[in-house]
């Protein structure tokens, strides 16, 4: 026996697990809500396929019909069918939220990352314009300036967006300039990285923890936020579907047909949900992640 | 294995696991005592197991682990079974604790008056006034100057040495009879660590108390103990008397710890490594000698059974199986390093050539505002001039706080300088655009303290060597990656090592990533920022080693900056020694070493402690702590501190003077002039 067989050279792959997604994997909790996210996705993608009516549809001898096997969901009060509405609502409704979320992140995170980088008179700069963003009240801003530009799914994502800006800006600043203090950041200085390399490379992979989890979070306030939008008329214009708009419909007939407020409630507060414990599961495992390698 | 008849603390068979269903033992087979007024060394790198040993004697081991097997006894109370709030009151009252970070030991949101006081009240009775005075007592016994004051101080207000002074303060509140010092003064400079070790002493001899010290610092553990265990790999692999066990260390491990210790071996030769690292828990071997695999003694035999404890004297055992025919070289005889006298005139002599590096009245103030709002400035570097030719290796000494990480950016302009000229290859770099600086960068990289943060996390080890040559080379990805296997080979790394993360290696081996990210560019000039520093003693010699050779082979010059003199010594061709943004005293290493000029070189000469040799007091200390570099004194910086202060000293600034045997000290009483002489070598330095 040789000394190399006493202590054999460890394996270089992370135990089984141990990832991120590994340990995602062992919260039923959060797998459920990526499951149910999962669906919600792939039902709005295939609403045209899925959907047994088109959702424009009247038919005026089935109105404020009661779940029966020719419209699964009822009917409403136009007699269009309420499970095609609501497929191609959940469609606009994620479509919304997506586009306000994403170009929040883009934009925060390039402010977050340009503060938090470079600090100094750029930082104060920025973020007295974040701050300023933050002190108008959020849905309050976001109604204005659809109220300015005009209603309908666009302007009301961008409205969103803009509300949603000043959050990614800060975590991603906060962030960058605590991950900005770290050796290998001075390191890559040393070496003559130029700021976009160090940045792109070093700073906002080691960066992107909190954001994930905060994209989760901020996606379900888009949802009821979007959904509030809508329902007042700011956001997707009838007859095009959205959450918002079935729900500030069925509000009209709640003596006739009481049910029909449930549907899209319901499958909103589910989302909600699911955003948050996937955000919270994601929290977790990043928690646990970073402790297990110090 | 004690000599008082009743020890105070006994641990016997003590095991420590992981809990779970796969559970790890991290420490096995742990038997130590310690009895009234003496003083137990444990020595070992870390992942030995020496840290929650201790936790567990004082049952305050993390949730995830648990006590096995074994007991632990003190003064006849089986403390292992014990409910928690039976071991609070003995924890409090009759064991102490001090821990290695002090300022992270104490709570930031209360006084430090605050936290000693509620000991107090809580296991003495006190009131709460008659607790604030023995607070302040105590920090007068600590010796915290103007202690009616400092009470009210929170720890955030106070440096690190005087936050350890109040955590010793806190630990000796109840007069305990046991008190265990873990790492206390790592943290610490080293002229701050020997004022907290005497402290430690004396407190000892006041109180009667028993202390267990541990450590890694053999030099520490000599000055201290009275017994010592040494610890690798969770298991106690040598124990025994400090003085025998150092001169015929019976277990090959503590000889090799010894001989890769700077202090003990000449310059020029390169230090003993013990090849490879500490084994983790996992990776213990079951029916073999841990050190096996690192021993330059092991044979087939070693590996085929684990070796059982074989008592030599008494109070004397080790864990070799070998120990009746080995003969192993412990320490050197105590001047062996120092008797052959410094050829001085060689070693002043100074070729001339171009310079790797020149710099000139460097200046580095910042700008800071304090509580009050009031602009001031921070006199990080003042007036500073070294040179540097290829191939040599130019020490940087001094405490934390006297500019030498400030010094070490602005030689590679991570920062900018205020002032002064810093000339690599023939540019000054002060003066140098953006762009060109960025070019420039490749003749010039830095290997950080820190072997855990100057890696990317989320890179693996080929990648982050590979990224200066991607910016600053055009070759083709299958050449890149041939030249990071040989990077790596160069280093003594395995090729494989490329595709791990960096959380995967230990310290040594991110360090030598690191080293061969900085050869990547074949730069004339490498800057070690404490680069061995966060190290543990044999991979410190290994790493060492490796610079030693990449200077001779490649004639890199290298500035390698540390707090510790011996191994500066040890590693340099030319030393400079720094205080408070000066460089008060520089020459040839061997001059600045064997024959100091600078009380500020003496005093860091003095607070050197050699394991084996129980250091005399060479009347060479530095007082206190150093200043704030804000407003710091005028003159000479040093004046504050110094025991042969005169008033010139406070007047003017003392000019470089040249030195017999070369290089030059600033200081005032190194002047030719007869009575200064005097002054220096009455107060017994020789």
């Amino acid at each position: 026996m040789t000394a190399a067989t006493i202590s054999p050279p460890r394996s270089p792959q992370v135990p089984r697990g141990q990832t991120v997604l590994g340990k995602l994997r062992r919260q039923p909790m959060t797998m459920a809500a990526v499951l149910f996210i999962a669906m919600l996705g792939l039902a709005a993608l295939l609403a045209p396929v899925l959907s047994p009516y088109r959702p424009h549809d009247t038919d005026y001898f089935a109105i404020l019909q009661t779940p029966s096997p020719a419209h699964l969901l009822g009917t409403d009060d136009l007699g269009r069918d309420i499970l095609s509405r609501m497929l191609y609502a959940t469609r606009a409704s994620l479509l919304a939220c997506l586009q306000a979320v994403g170009l929040a992140v883009f934009v925060g995170v390039i402010i977050g990352l340009l503060a938090g980088y470079f600090g100094g008179w750029i930082d104060r700069l920025l973020m007295i314009v974040i701050d300023s963003l933050l002190a108008i009240p959020g849905l309050l801003l976001a109604l204005a300036l659809v109220g300015a530009l005009g209603p309908g799914l666009v302007n009301a994502s961008f409205a969103l967006s803009i509300i949603f800006v000043p959050v990614f800006a800060r975590i991603t600043r906060i962030q960058a300039a605590a991950v900005n203090q770290e050796p290998y950041m001075e390191a890559s200085r040393s070496i003559g990285l130029t700021h976009r390399r160090s940045v792109l490379r070093h700073l906002l992979p080691n960066t992107a923890a909190p954001l994930i989890v905060q994209i989760f979070i901020t996606l379900g306030v888009a949802i009821v936020a979007e959904g509030a939008m809508s329902y007042l008329g700011m956001s997707i214009q009838p007859p095009e579907a959205s959450w918002g708009n079935m729900l500030q419909r069925s509000f009209s007939t709640i003596n006739e047909a009481p049910w029909l407020i449930f549907i899209p409630g319901a499958l909103m507060t589910l989302t909600v949900l699911a955003f948050q414990v996937i955000g919270d599961g994601l929290n977790r495992s990043f928690a646990l992640d970073t402790r297990s390698e110090t | 294995m004690n000599t008082s008849p009743m020890p105070l603390l006994e641990i016997s068979g003590l095991r420590i696991s992981t809990r779970g269903a796969s559970a790890l033992h991290l420490v096995e087979d742990i038997n130590l005592s310690v009895g009234r007024g003496e003083t137990l060394g444990i020595v070992g790198e870390s992942g030995s197991g020496k840290s929650i040993s201790c936790q567990a004697a004082l049952g305050i081991l993390p949730s995830a682990l648990e006590v096995t097997a074994g007991r632990v006894v003190f003064d006849d109370t089986e403390l292992t079974h014990l409910d928690n709030r039976r071991l609070n009151h003995i924890r409090g009252r009759r064991i102490g604790v001090v821990f290695q970070n002090p300022l992270s030991s104490l709570n930031p949101a209360l006084t430090v008056g605050h936290q000693i006081a509620e000991g107090l009240r809580v296991h003495k009775g006190l009131s709460r006034k008659r607790a604030w005075q023995r607070a302040v007592e105590l920090l007068d016994v600590v010796r915290i100057p103007a202690p009616h004051l400092r009470v009210k101080n929170y720890p955030h207000e106070m440096s690190g040495g005087m936050a350890q002074r109040a955590l010793i303060a806190m630990a000796i509140a109840c007069e305990p009879d046991l008190l265990v010092a873990d790492e206390p003064t790592t943290a610490l400079d080293v002229t701050i660590q020997l004022q907290i070790l005497d402290l430690l002493a004396s407190l000892r001899d006041e109180l009667g108390m028993a202390l267990i010290l541990v450590s890694h610092d053999l030099g520490v553990i000599t000055r201290m103990c009275d017994r010592v265990a040494v610890m690798y790999a969770g298991q106690i692999v040598e124990s025994g008397a400090t003085n025998e066990l150092f001169a015929q260390p019976a277990h090959p491990y503590t000889s090799a710890l010894i001989s890769s210790s700077a202090v003990n071996v000449a310059k020029g030769t390169s230090l003993t490594a013990i090849p490879g690292q500490v084994p983790r828990p996992r990776d213990f071997p079951t029916s073999a000698c841990r050190f096996a695999n690192r021993c330059a003694h092991a044979e087939p035999a070693c590996v085929a059974e684990a070796p059982a404890w074989t008592p030599i004297r008494e109070d004397r055992g080790t864990r070799c199986r070998r120990v009746a025919e080995l003969e192993l070289p412990g320490l050197r005889e105590p001047d062996a390093a120092s008797t052959a006298e410094p050829d001085l005139a060689a070693a002043s002599s100074e070729s001339v050539g171009d310079a790797a590096l020149d710099v000139h009245q460097l200046v580095k103030h910042f700008a800071v505002r304090s509580s009050r709002g009031r602009r001031q400035v921070v006199h990080a570097v003042d007036d500073v001039n070294l040179s540097l030719r290829p191939g040599r290796i130019l020490g940087l000494v001094g405490e934390s706080g006297s500019g030498k990480s400030t010094v070490a950016r602005l030689l590679l302009r991570l920062i900018d300088p205020s002032g002064g000229r810093v000339v690599v290859m023939g540019e000054d770099l002060a003066r140098l655009k953006r762009n060109l600086l960025r070019k420039q960068r490749k003749h010039m990289q830095m290997v950080f303290q820190d072997p855990y943060g100057t890696l990317d996390p989320l890179m693996n080890v080929g990648q982050s060597i590979a990224e200066p040559m991607l910016v600053h080379f055009s070759m083709s990805a299958a050449k890149r990656r041939d030249r990071v296997f040989e990077l790596l080979d160069r280093v003594g790394l395995d090729p494989s090592v490329a595709d791990r993360r960096p959380a995967a290696l230990s310290g040594g081996q991110r360090q030598r990533v690191a080293i061969a990210r900085a050869l990547a560019l074949n730069p004339t000039l490498i800057v070690c920022d404490e680069a061995v520093s966060a190290l543990d003693v044999s991979t410190r010699a290994q790493i060492i080693n490796l610079i030693q050779g990449l200077k001779e082979r490649e004639g890199i010059a290298f500035v390698f900056i540390a707090h510790d003199l011996a191994t500066v010594h040890h590693v340099s061709d030319d030393i400079a020694v720094m205080y408070l943004g000066r460089v008060v005293e520089y020459g040839p290493a061997d001059r600045v070493y064997l024959a100091p000029a600078h009380p500020y070189t003496r005093a860091l000469l003095a607070s050197v402690l050699r394991p084996g040799e129980h250091n005399e007091d060479s009347g060479h200390r530095a007082i206190g702590e150093i200043p704030s570099p804000i407003d710091p004194p005028s003159g000479c910086r040093f004046r504050t501190r110094c025991q042969f202060a005169v008033d010139i000293c406070a007047a003017e600034t003392p000019q470089p003077m040249p030195m017999p045997g070369g290089g030059w000290s600033a200081c005032h009483l190194n002047t030719p002039s007869p009575e200064a002489a005097v002054i220096l070598t009455a107060e017994g330095f020789s």
